[in-house]
């Protein structure tokens, strides 16, 4: 019966055969000339300026959809939280400025920055197509299909183009980059996924494409999602045209500064470096992996921003200008710590395990150092505020800006079951629903409980809470022995 | 590495770094460790040097980077 059946579908598939080497990944179409004031750039929203004295920027992990959920539910506490800036009261998520996601978390972030509110619609397409749904049955089904065994067949059209048919069929439909640009509204999407050839992130903006003169706006989004969530070896690498050359690129001033760094300031200049190597003519085609090989908190791009004058979105320039006097970063991490069992055998771990073990650590630690990088930022930047205030007359002072880090992992549960509970959760495209609410729900509990989210929309800065971590003592409360 | 850099220019001006507005003259402002080029916003034009083109390193929040900018049409 199964040789009947395999007979079958091989009969099935053979008149297929021949559109084999007609299956392409769909074309990035080229840019023929580079403008400023047009594509999906921060400063071409029309909100762009507008609001920007509380800066809030939030970072999604990758993590599936366990991190998907935890987002979702951190979103949805944003919506039901206010502050209050000069007497006038404000919704912390018509507040977010930048969302910068990576693999999981960018369906969430893809989704509330094409249709808002619609993403927490119990009946909508987010929470029906995606959330409480088994995307992986749905996947495998796009990848057993005969008719796509003969796509598969070409060597330009690979798995990671079934997925992007899928999630387009499940929630993005054919919405694209400029549709983002016409909404032109904030909150300014980060979708990171790893350019594979460097090793390095690469992140669906039009500023990443000018030098490879492409237009992200006919780039779909389904498509930024499948390649920030392009999960190595399950589904193959993700490829984009470029065009380097031809469209009178020109580029940014701080290149050719960045590039005389090297001593200096390492960092930029293989910044610099890299923005150059895309203008390589050889380079034809940008091969692209899951965000999370590059940057699996999605900080990363942020962290450059606050920290330097060369991104295009600077905040530190906007703090420099007096722009931004309170500046919230809100990282979301979905991260799990499983405790392997091997430790209790003489028996030495099997090669699944270690291959595991290889993909995964150096990724988990990378993450670790990134969020104490932006806390090391943030206290560096305050004790420089406080240093300036104490020896320069206050109007010629650094300005002074409000810094608010506030981190939402597991780790933070105080409950010892609940903690490990969450820590070990899976990282795949399918949850049981009481799962997804539940992490919906810790998202919001674990954003509420931060210190940090307290004294912002309580109106107190406590910069202990927020810079270091280490809440002040309430007042009256008695010093500890 | 963060450094700390004060344009100096007798009225308020956006100072430019590498190409694009990124502080205020007469006040401290935060940038990179490394090369930039500094100028004042080019609408009025009327200052000198055209620009500083240098390293900025070592420099601290109470010990900025001072760079001075005059009127081109001063004391003529």
């Amino acid at each position: 019966m199964r040789h009947v059946t395999l007979a079958w579908m091989l009969a099935a598939t053979l008149p297929l055969m021949p559109l084999a080497g007609c299956a392409s990944f769909p074309e990035t179409r080229p840019l023929e000339r580079v403008d400023a004031a047009t594509g999906y750039r921060y400063a071409n929203l029309a909100d762009a300026g507008q609001d920007e004295d509380l800066f809030v920027i939030l970072t999604f992990s990758g993590g599936g959809t366990r991190a998907a959920a935890l987002a979702h539910g951190v979103l949805e506490r944003l919506r039901d939280a206010w502050v209050e800036i000069d007497g006038e009261r404000r919704n912390l998520l018509d507040e977010v400025d930048v969302i910068s996601s990576v693999s999981g978390g960018s369906f969430t972030a893809a989704y509330y920055g094409l249709h808002g509110d619609a993403l927490f619609d119990p009946e909508g397409r987010f929470h029906r197509n995606f959330l409480y749904r088994d995307v992986e049955a749905r996947l495998k089904r796009g990848l057993f299909n005969p008719y796509n065994w003969a796509r598969l067949a070409s060597k330009t059209f690979g798995r990671i183009d079934i997925a992007d048919e899928v999630y387009q069929d499940l929630l993005f439909d054919d919405a694209d980059f400029g549709d983002l640009t016409a909404r032109g509204r904030k909150p300014f999407l980060l979708i990171n996924a790893t350019d594979m050839a460097k090793g390095s992130r690469f992140t669906f903006v039009q500023s990443q494409f000018d030098p490879m003169c492409a237009d992200l706006d006919r780039v779909t989004l389904s498509r930024a999602v499948a390649a920030s969530s392009n999960f190595p070896v399950a589904f193959t690498p993700l490829a984009l045209n470029s065009y380097p050359g031809r469209c009178d690129y020109r580029e940014p001033a701080w290149v050719a500064a960045g590039l005389r760094d090297l001593e200096a300031n390492p960092r930029r200049y293989y910044r610099a470096r890299s923005l150059r190597d895309y203008q390589a003519p050889e380079r034809r085609y940008v091969h692209l992996l899951d965000g999370g090989v590059a940057d699996n908190i999605g900080l990363r791009y942020p962290l450059t921003a606050i920290r330097s004058t060369d991104v295009p979105w600077s905040v530190l320039r906007k703090i420099n200008l007096e722009q931004i006097d309170k500046l919230v970063v809100i990282v979301v991490d979905a991260k799990t710590q499983q405790v392997p069992d091997f430790d209790t055998s003489p028996r030495a771990p099997g090669l699944t395990q270690v291959v595991s073990n290889i993909a995964t650590t150096p990724m988990a630690n990378y993450s670790f150092d990134t969020v104490e990088l932006l806390r090391q930022t943030l206290r560096t930047r305050a004790d420089a505020q406080q240093v300036s205030r104490e020896t320069t007359p206050p109007d010629e002072a650094l300005h002074r800006v409000e810094l608010y880090r506030i981190y939402v992992g597991f780790d933070q549960l105080q409950d010892e079951a609940q903690r490990e509970r969450f820590l070990s959760l899976p990282t795949t495209f399918r949850l049981p629903a009481g799962e997804v609410d539940d992490l919906r729900r810790i998202g919001g509990v674990l954003l509420e409980r931060s210190p940090c989210f307290q004294s912002l929309v309580g109106g107190r800065y406590d910069e202990p809470a927020c810079v270091q971590g280490v809440p002040s003592p309430s007042p009256g409360a008695a010093p500890s022995s | 590495m963060d450094q700390y850099l004060k344009v100096v220019f007798p009225t308020r001006r956006h100072v430019w770094i590498d190409g694009a507005p990124a502080g205020w003259t007469n006040k401290v402002c935060q940038v990179e460790t490394g090369h930039h080029v500094v100028t004042l916003s080019p609408t009025h034009p009327n200052f000198q040097p055209e620009q500083f083109d240098l390293l900025v390193t070592g420099t601290r929040p109470d010990a900025p980077l001072i760079l001075e900018f005059t009127r081109k049409d001063a004391g003529t």
